[in-house]
C-alpha cells in the first residue's frame, strides 16, 4: 500500500488498511439464541476484523442480542463467541474489561453531572478516584463537553447526551469498542462531529462494532461492513469490495441521434446482461454486465458502427444501500 | 465546544482489582446519601430526639454498670425504631429504583461488575448510613456509660456492651434489604419511599390482626420480630405463645428473601432492554 492511499484513508477518516490484515477482534461461529418461540440468532457466524466494523440490520435483527451476546450478559444456546481469543461466558471481566460499550437508549444517570458519572463509571472500569477524575475530565474535552459537565444530565441536549454516552465508554480506554446508534437523535452537524470522533478513536488503534441503521453513516467511516437479518448473516465483506458490486458491471453513458442510441442499445444486448437504462434528450445512461474488459468485449466498434459518442464508462460502484437492498433481496430469494 | 477539545489520548493507568470497583458503589451511594438534605434533617433530628436524651441522661444518673435492661429498652424504644423506619426508607428508595427509571443498569453490567457485587455494593453504602443513626449512637452512649459507671464490674459492662453492639448491627442492617427489594419494584423513588414505610406498617397491622388466632402471627411484623430478638439477646424472657425458632427463621428469611427478590430482579433487568 502506498503512502498516498494510506493518506487518503485518514482523510476520509478511515483505519489505515494495515489494521484489516491483523487478527480479528470477534469471531462469532454457529451461534444460535433462541428466547421462548423468537430465535434472536440462526447459527450466526462471522469474523469481526480490526478497524470500523458496522454491524447493519432492520430492527429485530439481532443485533443487540449479539452484543449483549458478546459483553455476556446473554449466554448462548449453542455456538462460541470470542473476543480477542476470551469467552465472554468464562472470562466475564476480562472481556468486559476490554470492552466500552455505549448503548442506544437512553441510560444515563439524570440526577448526576457528566464529571460524576464519567468518573464513577471510570471507576467501576477499575480505575482509581484520582486516574479517572482527570481521565473523565480528558474525555469530556475530548468529545467537546465545556463547562456544561458540571450541570445535572437531566438538563442537556440529545446530542450531549450521545456524547456524554460515548465518553463513559471510551473513560477506560478499551481496546474494543460497542456502538450502538451513536447518532441517534442528532443533529447533521452534530451527526458528523460524532462520526469524526469514532474516526479519530479508531485511528487511535481501537476496534469498533458500529452498530447503525443509518447506511450512509457507515460508509462513511466503516471499513468492514456485516449485514445481519432474522439472526442469520447475510453478507459481509470490506466496503470497498461490497461498493465496488459484481465484477464486470460498468455503467455507460452515451450521446447521440434517438435512432443511433437504439441501436447502440440493440447491439449492446449481444455484449451482456443490461440491468438499468435511461434515454433522455439524445442521451443514454446504461449499467451493463460485460464478458470481458470493455475494449475487448467490442463495445467501442459497437459505438463507431452506430455514429454515438461514449461520454462514460466506469465501473458500477454501489451505494451501501444498495448492497443493502440487494443482499435482502438474495436472501428471501434464499428463504432467509 | 469543548475548554479544551484533544485528539483521542490513550489512558496508561493501572486497573484495580474488582472488590476495589464494588467499594466505589458504596462510596458513591454513601457520599450521595450524606449530601441529601432530607436524610441529614432525619439523621440530626433523630439522633438528638432518640440518643441524646438517653446520652444525657446516662451521664446524669449515677450508675453502678452498664445494664442490659436499660440498653433493651433503649433499643427498642418506639422513637428510635420510628426515625429508623423513616430513614430506611429515605435511604433505600433510590437504591435500585433510580437504576431502573434511568435504564442505567446497562451501565453498570457492561463493566467488569457481577449482579452481587451491585447489590452488595449498594447495600454496604446504604448500611453505612443507617450506621450512622442506628449502630454508632447506640455503641457511643454504651461506651460513655462504661466509662461514667460507678461500680468495678467492667466485664459485666463490656459484655453487655457486646451484646448492644449486635442489637445495633442487626437493626442497622435488617431494614436495607427489605428498603432494597421495595426499590427494585419500582422506576419512582417516592413510590419507593411510601412502599418501604408502608410494608413495615401493613406488616405490622396483619400480624396484629391474626394474632387474635395465633400469637406467633405477631412475628409477620418485622418489628415485633426485632424486639423479640433484642428480648432474646439481652436475656429477657419472650412470651410463652411465641415460638423462639420462629423468631429466628422470621428473621433470616428477612434479611436472605428480600436479597434473593433483588438479585432476580436485577439479573431480569440488567439484559432488559
Amino acid at each position: 500500500m502506498t503512502i498516498d492511499m494510506v493518506q487518503a484513508d485518514v482523510k476520509v477518516g478511515k483505519t489505515p488498511n494495515k489494521a484489516n490484515t491483523s487478527k480479528p477482534t470477534m469471531v462469532v461461529r454457529d451461534v444460535t439464541m433462541r428466547f421462548g418461540s423468537v430465535t434472536a440468532l440462526n447459527d450466526f457466524s462471522a469474523e469481526f476484523p480490526h478497524g470500523i466494523v458496522g454491524l447493519l440490520g432492520p430492527n429485530g435483527a439481532g443485533k443487540s442480542t449479539l452484543i449483549k451476546s458478546a459483553l455476556g450478559l446473554l449466554r448462548p444456546g449453542s455456538g462460541t463467541i470470542r473476543i480477542k481469543g476470551m469467552d465472554p461466558s468464562k472470562d466475564m471481566m476480562a472481556v468486559r474489561d476490554a470492552i466500552g460499550y455505549m448503548p442506544e437508549h437512553d441510560c444515563l444517570i439524570p440526577t448526576k453531572n457528566a464529571v460524576q458519572l464519567v468518573s464513577y463509571l471510570g471507576q467501576l472500569s477499575g480505575m482509581t478516584s484520582k486516574d479517572s477524575k482527570r481521565r473523565c475530565h480528558e474525555v469530556l474535552d475530548f468529545v467537546n463537553i465545556g463547562e456544561e459537565r458540571y450541570r445535572e444530565i437531566s438538563s442537556y441536549s440529545t446530542g450531549m447526551l450521545q456524547r456524554i454516552k460515548l465518553a463513559q465508554a471510551i473513560v477506560h480506554d478499551p481496546e474494543i469498542l460497542f456502538l450502538d446508534e451513536p447518532t441517534n437523535g442528532m443533529d447533521p452537524q452534530g451527526r458528523d462531529d460524532m462520526l469524526d470522533l469514532i474516526s479519530k478513536i479508531a485511528r487511535s488503534g481501537k476496534s469498533v462494532l458500529l452498530s447503525s441503521h443509518i447506511l450512509d453513516e457507515v460508509e462513511q467511516i466503516a471499513d468492514h461492513a456485516i449485514i445481519i437479518s432474522n439472526g442469520a448473516l447475510i453478507k459481509e465483506g470490506d466496503i470497498r469490495s461490497l461498493l465496488l458490486g459484481e465484477e464486470g458491471l460498468y455503467r455507460v453513458i452515451s450521446r447521440g441521434e434517438k435512432e443511433a442510441l437504439a441501436t447502440f442499445q440493440k447491439g449492446l444486448k449481444g455484449l451482456g446482461k443490461i440491468h438499468t437504462c435511461e434515454t433522455m434528450e439524445g442521451s443514454m445512461t446504461l449499467v451493463i454486465k460485460l464478458e470481458g474488459s470493455p475494449s475487448d468485449s467490442g463495445l467501442f466498434h459497437l459505438a463507431a458502427e452506430a455514429g454515438i459518442q461514449i461520454r462514460a464508462l466506469k465501473p458500477e460502484k454501489l451505494s451501501l444501500e444498495d448492497v443493502f437492498v440487494n443482499a435482502f433481496e438474495g436472501s428471501e430469494k434464499n428463504g432467509n | 465546544m469543548g475548554i479544551n477539545p484533544i485528539e483521542y489520548q490513550p489512558w496508561t493507568g493501572e486497573r484495580v482489582g474488582y472488590s476495589a470497583r464494588v467499594f466505589a458503589i458504596t462510596e458513591t451511594i454513601f457520599r450521595e446519601r450524606l449530601k441529601s438534605k432530607g436524610i441529614l434533617a432525619l439523621l440530626i433530628i433523630g439522633t438528638i430526639l432518640a440518643h441524646m436524651f438517653t446520652l444525657m441522661m446516662g451521664i446524669m444518673i449515677p450508675h453502678e454498670a452498664l445494664e442490659s435492661e436499660m440498653m433493651r429498652s433503649y433499643l427498642k424504644s418506639e422513637l428510635f425504631l420510628l426515625f429508623t423506619i423513616f430513614l430506611a426508607s429515605l435511604v433505600c428508595a433510590g437504591l435500585v429504583s433510580e437504576d431502573l427509571g434511568s435504564n442505567s443498569f446497562v451501565l453498570y453490567f457492561s463493566r467488569p461488575l457481577k449482579t452481587e457485587s451491585y447489590i452488595i455494593g449498594k447495600m454496604a453504602g446504604a448500611i453505612g448510613i443507617m450506621g450512622l443513626y442506628c449502630f454508632l449512637p447506640p455503641l457511643l452512649i454504651g461506651i460513655v456509660m462504661v466509662g461514667t459507671q460507678t461500680g468495678s464490674d467492667y466485664l459485666g459492662s463490656l459484655a453487655v456492651l457486646g451484646i448492644t453492639m449486635v442489637a445495633a448491627a442487626l437493626i442497622t442492617v435488617l431494614f436495607v434489604p427489605m428498603g432494597m427489594m421495595i426499590s427494585s419494584f419500582t422506576k419512582r423513588r417516592t413510590y419507593a419511599a411510601v412502599g418501604i414505610f408502608m410494608m413495615f406498617f401493613s406488616m405490622t397491622l396483619i400480624g396484629g390482626i391474626f394474632s387474635t388466632f395465633d400469637a406467633n402471627w405477631q412475628l409477620a411484623s418485622p418489628i415485633n420480630s426485632l424486639f423479640y430478638t433484642f428480648d432474646l439477646l439481652f436475656g429477657a424472657s419472650i412470651p410463652e405463645n411465641i415460638n423462639g425458632w420462629g423468631i429466628g427463621i422470621i428473621m433470616a428469611c428477612l434479611l436472605i428473601i428480600p436479597m434473593i427478590v433483588v438479585y432476580i430482579r436485577v439479573n431480569f433487568k440488567a439484559v432488559g432492554k
